[in-house]
Formats: structure tokens, sequence, C-alpha cells
């Protein structure tokens, strides 16, 4: 099939790779039945994705509300969807969308040109909260206004150029609305009531325990990119709370549940059990970063930085029980699954600028900035010790702990300050620290390299300014075109590797267990399930 | 700690020169459950101080190519996630779960008693204060208290004994301040008082050695407590930091590991267990024997 709505899936021995879905479906479906997933929790604020910032509720909300265009996350490109073409103009500035006719909402109004302005509208609008995921996806102060130009004709105009535009706008926080129910319900819209055109329509919210949808017996108008675009096969789709992730894992195992994203260290647990597969999904974000301090302490100094890099051994890590073999050693800020196929061989020579692990060189490094040896071990410079201290919240011990003992080998001494994750951001925020470990998720590549590199920006906070890098940065931000976008991009995460901000420690999946009977499972942009062409094998 | 410290003005009339400890240890040694508690007690001890001579290996020193190996001859409780033998990391822990016990119970007995014997003994609207701030802190339980206290001075096994020292105060302060009250007005207390000795003296000679049994059976009790919320607080993150081996660190970290590797957190929870339960049946058994209403024969 062509273009599958899937991301790249990652073979692992004994490790089901989920090739069902890139076969076309629709032949053999089978309709019926209630398919029940398991999260952490599946929405923590609400489902008004006008007001959320929580990325499980837009993962539920995207199967009631769609969207005005499709990202395929393998390839980064962007299709149609709610709206059928657009065209963007004024250097970047005007983007204009024909929409699709005979869409109707769950509420039975019809969606068009002015469902789209109100839905704009009411993120933008000043008396409402502007400091959300969907305000900033819309361009923030780059935002002009939202106006029809006839019945399906939607213009939406910007300040300045905004790249990001349909990238963002294929997010399951850019839903589309009702308006009308979006005015009927208030406050309480997103709590009690979410209507939008999707293939499910949402039934109850019982809030800490499940969310339920029903499907949408009238859905014709899936986007082409995912396959199938009727209704679902799915009549009911059940989103489980279960906190505590070896409880996810049991819940499959055991059949009360049919998929759930559960953690490396429990796949070993449930590998090769009668009726449940293991799935791997890249996960769309930056890559695990052990970020160093470029401000202060021993890591201001370049061959310090250079050094801890050579000194971590990335194929041992992914090898130790913590990772279970799942993920891949990295060598840039962004992984290697989120870049479009045409620029992968630019990327991929980013690897030859990355350290490898090389004791000996790393010692050589430290030596050559005048840390010597000392007595237990730990090298010393003028009195003092080489020590780094290494902020982190208490999830993150797991993966630390072994950087500790391979730092300990060139004579570094890495020092935990452990806390809960209020602790970590509020002690990391303020520059207070020498090492952490961080990442983000999300697949706007130029927002999320921005947000940790970018001189003064919301994640920079070790200190480092480079003027050149925040002109790539800004250019890379402006630029509509793919190929200009990610030219600048790589130049950026090229300095990044020969600044060692950090090192660009592994690539991670996402891990999902489901039972073999569920069959069409598709993996969006963020590396969550969409269930519109799930079903159920009996 | 031992029964044998504590000293009671012996009362004019005792027709057998027979001391107060004496009558006590006698008790105690009756009491088979709390013989076994201060057996196990021992050991932990020996165990604690004699760490780096007992251990087999270094308690931080990872083998990442040994990680998660199960109980062989080499390491016979196991490997953890990086390769740390985890049976020197359980003694090593004995010292970091001992100390916290003691400083924090430290921390609670010292500053409950001082509060109490102020509350108690000057009474006003001082020992009102107190008491109702003590109640305060009643309210909550302790490990909700402890993670509160935490949140505020940050992460950290200093802090966390602060934190749990503090949780621990209110019950040593109103079991001080109800002895205190009762001493007060004996006769002899009032004779001191007469004779002119001071507030202080009077505190520290006459009332203090009789609410001490009391806070005695509390600490040793509260011991077990104060091991239990430290290696809460330390299983939750806020503890001891890494590569620290302290036993609740050890559970949490290897609680993701309990499908493919049940040593990793047995062990650690054994040691737990033990140490628990010998306090409490130590504490049950001083608490029988301190108690005159109980004592046998």
């Amino acid at each position: 099939m062509e273009a599958p709505m899937m991301r790249r899936l990652v073979a692992l021995a004994g490790v089901v790779v989920l090739a069902a879905a890139a076969a076309p479906v629709a032949a053999q479906a089978q309709r019926g039945g209630t398919l029940v997933h398991a999260l952490r929790r599946a929405c923590a604020d609400t489902l008004n994705q006008h007001l959320s910032n929580n990325t499980p509720c837009r993962m539920v909300a995207r199967h009631v509300l769609d969207n005005l265009v499709a990202v395929n996350p393998s390839d980064g490109t962007v299709h149609s969807w709610l709206a059928e073409s657009w065209t963007i103009t004024a250097g970047g500035r005007i983007y204009t969308f024909r929409l699709k006719r005979g869409v109707r909402f769950h509420d039975g109004t019809p969606f068009n040109a002015e469902a789209v302005k109100a839905n704009f509208d009411w993120t933008m609008s000043p008396d409402r909260p502007r400091r959300g995921f969907r305000y900033l996806a819309s361009g923030g102060p780059l935002f002009l206004k939202a106006e029809v130009v006839d019945e399906y004709t939607v213009r939406v105009i910007f300040r300045e150029p905004f790249g990001s535009f349909l990238t963002y706008l294929s997010d399951g926080g850019m839903g589309m609305d009702s308006p009308a129910a979006l005015r009927r319900y208030g406050d309480d819209y997103g709590n009690t009531a979410l209507v939008g055109t999707g293939p499910f329509r949402l039934v109850q919210w019982v809030k800490g325990d499940r969310i339920v949808l029903e499907r949408n017996p009238d859905y014709r108008w899936g986007a082409a990119v995912f396959g199938h675009t009727g209704p679902a096969y799915l009549d009911r789709l059940v989103y489980q709370d279960i906190p505590e992730a070896t409880s996810r894992a049991a819940s499959v195992e055991t059949g009360e549940t049919h998929i759930a994203q559960i953690t490396e260290t429990d796949v070993a647990g449930l590998q090769g059990k009668p009726g449940v597969k293991i799935m791997l999904v890249p996960k769309a974000g930056t890559t695990r970063m052990l970020l160093l301090n470029t401000a202060r302490g021993p890591t201001a100094d370049l061959r310090v930085r250079r050094a801890i890099n050579h000194a971590i051994n990335k194929p041992l890590l992914i090898k130790l029980p913590a990772w279970a073999g799942i993920g891949r050693p990295a060598f840039a800020p962004l992984p290697s699954n989120m870049v479009p196929r045409a620029f992968l061989p630019e990327y991929n020579r980013l690897r030859a600028l990355d350290y490898p692990y090389d004791v000996e060189r790393a010692r050589q490094l430290l030596e050559e900035a005048g840390w010597r040896v000392g007595p237990d071990g730990i090298r010393v410079r003028g009195g003092e010790r080489l020590v780094i201290d290494h902020v982190i919240n208490d999830a993150d011990v797991v993966w630390s702990q072994p950087l500790q003992a391979m730092l300990r080998q060139v004579g570094i001494e890495m020092r935990f300050r452990v806390g809960d994750f209020n602790f970590w951001v509020g002690t990391v925020s303020k520059g207070d620290f020498g090492s952490t470990i961080i990442s983000d998720s999300g697949y706007d590549p130029h927002g999320m390299l921005s947000e940790f590199f970018r001189s003064g920006s919301v994640y920079n906070w070790y200190g480092f300014t480079s003027p050149e890098l925040d002109r790539l940065l800004d250019a890379a931000g402006a630029a509509s075109d793919p190929a200009e976008r990610w030219t600048n991009l790589i130049a950026a995460m090229r300095l990044v590797v020969q600044n060692a901000i950090g090192v660009m420690a592994w690539e991670q999946d996402y891990v999902f267990a489901a039972r073999t009977s569920v069959e069409g499972l598709l993996f969006n942009e963020v590396g969550f399930p969409y269930f519109a062409t799930t079903w159920l094998r009996r | 700690m031992s029964a044998e410290g504590v000293f009671v003005p012996a009362p004019a009339a005792v027709r057998r020169p027979r001391t107060y400890a004496g009558v006590v240890a006698a008790q105690l040694r009756r009491n088979r459950g709390a013989m076994a508690g201060l057996v196990l007690l021992l050991a932990e001890v020996v165990t604690a101080v004699g760490a780096p001579w007992i251990a087999p290996y270094d308690p931080i020193h990872q083998d990442l190519l040994a990680a998660l190996h199960p109980p062989s001859r080499a390491h016979p409780w196991g490997t953890d996630e990086v390769g740390r033998d985890i049976l020197s990391r359980v003694i090593y822990g004995a010292r970091i779960s001992l100390s916290v016990g003691l400083i924090s119970v430290g921390i609670a007995g010292a500053g409950g008693v001082l509060l109490g014997l102020v509350s108690g003994y000057a009474g006003g609207l001082a020992g009102e204060v107190i008491l109702r701030t003590m109640d305060l802190l009643l309210a909550f339980p302790g490990i909700l208290l402890a993670l509160a206290i935490v949140a505020v001075l940050g992460p950290g096994l200093f802090n966390v004994m602060i934190a749990v020292g503090i949780a621990g105060m209110p019950a040593f302060t109103r079991v001080t301040r109800a002895q205190t009250l009762a001493v007060r007005e004996m006769d002899y207390v009032t004779g001191a008082r007469a004779v002119g000795c001071t507030t202080g003296r009077i505190l520290a000679r006459y009332i203090l050695p009789n609410v001490l049994p009391s806070v005695i059976v509390l600490a040793t009790l509260g011991l077990a407590g104060a091991i239990l919320t430290a290696s809460g607080l330390s299983f939750l993150g806020l503890g001891a930091q890494p590569p620290t081996p302290e036993w609740g660190a050890m559970l949490s970290l290897g609680r993701a590991f309990l499908r493919q590797a049940w040593w990793v957190t047995t062990f650690p929870g054994l040691a737990i267990m033990l140490t628990v339960l010998a306090m409490n049946m130590l504490g049950d058994g001083l608490r029988d024997a301190l108690d005159p209403r109980l004592r046998r024969g």
C-alpha cells in the first residue's frame, strides 16, 4: 500500500513487528467489538483542545475531532483531510484552504469555512488564556486573522511567514470543534461534551477512570493517507486509566485490555506470551540527551564536554536491563525517524562528527584540559575535583547510573542530585546543574531544536549562545520549502554536535503490548495509536 | 539504647536490694520475642559497623557486563540492573537505615521531650501554644508531613532525617507532657520546690527520669517507623541520593525488574521487614517490662 500512516517500526528479535497495518485492511476487516486501551492517564486536563496542554488528551480528542490536514510521520509529508487542497502565498504569510463538502459535526451542524474561522477565533480571542499549545501552534503573536472567502474556502493570515503551520495543523491539538457546541456547553465543553466530525463520538468521561467513545456511523471523510476513509470498524473505544506500568502490562497479558503502552523492562516478561504482541514505535521528539552546562563548572570547557562524549559507550547502554535492547545509539539532537527520507543522506553525515566510545581519547582530552588523576582515581586540577553535578528527576535514575560508571572510568565523578519532577524543573531551570537528562516529544523539528538550543529559549538552561546557531534556526523556522528548512536544521544540528552541548545518547522507542487479535493498528506522528482503521479479529 | 541506662531515684522503702533497671532487665529476658528482636538488632549493628570487612564487594561498584545476574556463588544474592552486588549493598544499607533511624528518632526525641517538659511543667500560654502546634502536626499522617517537609527542604538523606524527626516530634511531646503533668504534683517535686531547687534542676533530676521509660518505649517503636518512612521517601526518590545503597531506594529501582529479577527487590525488602519487626518486638517487650501494671512476679 502507498504511504501507509505508519511510523517506521523497528524489528527486535522475537518481537512482532506490525506489518499488518501496512497491508490493505478493508478487504478482510471485521466490524464490531469494543477495544480497551490502557494508559497511565487518559487525559490529565481537558478534552477541549483550545485549552489542553496534555498529549494524551490530544490523542483521545483526535478520534473525535478531525484536522484540516494529516501528516505522514514516516516521511513528514502533509496530506489532505478536512481540507481538500491549499495554497501558500505572500511568501508564506497567507494559507488558503479549500474544504471538503458534505462534512457534518456529530451535532448535525455543517462543517464549513465559518466553522474553521470560529475555531481560530476561539483560540486567538484576546479574552482567552493564551499560553496553551493551540495558541502557539496557531502562530501565537504571528497570527493575524482567519477569514471566510466563500462557504468552502477559508484563509489564515500571519504577520510574518510561519513555516511550521501545516505541520502543527495536523496535530491532535488542532482538531476542529463544532462552533455550536463550543457555544452551547461553555465551560463544560471538553469535560462533559466534545463535538467534532471525527470517526468516534464522546460518550462518557469518568475522570481518573475511563473515557468511552463510540463509532460515528456517518463518517466518510477520513484522510486518504490513513488507508481507510469510511466509518470505524470498532463499535466502541475505551481509554482505561491504569497508572502502574507493570499492572498495565499484566492487563494485556490477561486480556483485560487490548493494548497498552508499557516500559522497556516489562518486555521480557510479556515476550512470547500467547496472544500478546510487542510493538516498538520510534518516539517523535528529540533524542534522549545528557545535556551539559556550557556556562559553568568543568563542562564550560569544550574539551571536558568532548571527553564526556567519548567516555559514554552508547551501544552498551542499549544492551543494559533498563533499555532491554530497545532504542538505538544516537548522534544528533533529532532522531533519524524525525528526518524525511529525502534528507537522510545529509543528516547521516552528522554521524561522522559524533564522538565514538574511546576511553583513551577521553583521558587525553582531560589531560589536555589540565585535569590529572588524583589519589582516588578522580581527576583534580588546582585542588578542584572533577565532579559533575548531575541533577535529575527520580524517573531518570535508572538511565543515569551506568553513565556514572562510564565517567568514573576516565576519572570524572558524576554526583547525583535526585528529586521529584518539581525539584528537577526548579533546579535545572535556574541553571543550577552540571548535567541532566532531557528530551521532548513532538514532531515539529524546528520548534524542538529551537526550544533547546536557541539563545534564551525555554529549555536552554545551560547558557549556550551562538549567533550562528540562532540564525540557522530562525532561517529554518521561516522557510516553508522543506529543502531550505532541512538544510538549515541539519546545519544547526551540526553546530550542536561540534560544540558537544551534550551527549546525544539514544533514540527512544515507545513500547506497546497488544493482543494479537488487534489488527489494522496505526501509529500517528506522536507515536500514539490511532484507531480509526483498527479492527478486532474474532 | 538499653534498659540498663534507665535511672530512677529508688523509692524509700525497697525490701530487696534490687534496682529498677535490674527488674526491667529480668522482665525483658523472660520475653522471648523481645530477646529475638534484640539479637536481630545486635546482629544488624555488628553488620553495619563491620560492613567494610563483611561485604564481599564495593557496594557502588558497577559491573555493567554482569547486570541482573541471579544469585550465584560469586554473588550470593545476585546483582542489580547495573551489576552491583546486592549482598554488599544490603550490608552497607544497614548503616544507612540504622543511622537514619537513630538520628531522626534522636531529633524527634530531643525536641519532643524538651517541648513536652516545658509545656507540661510551665503550662500557661506557652504550654498551650506548644500543645496546639503539636496537635496540628499530629493531624497529618507522618509520611505526608515528612513529604511536605522534604518538599520545602529539598531532597537528600539529611533532609529526610530532619523531616522524619520533625514528623515524629508530636508523639514525644504529648507523652512527655502527660507524664510531666502527673509527676509535677508528686510530693517529692513539691518538696524539691520547697527546699529551693531551680526549675532546671527539678526538671532534670526529678521529672525527666520519670518520663524516660515511656520515651524509651516510644523511641524503640519510633525507630521502626522512622526507618520505614525514610525508606518510603527514598523509594519515592526524595531520600538517599544514588548510588547510596539505601534499602528503600533499592526497592524502588528494582521494582521495574520485578518480573525478571526477583532478587533485586526481595533482599532489601526482607532487610527492611526484619529490621522493623525486630524493633517492634523489642519495643513491645520494653513496654511490657517498663509498665508496672504488666509486671509479673
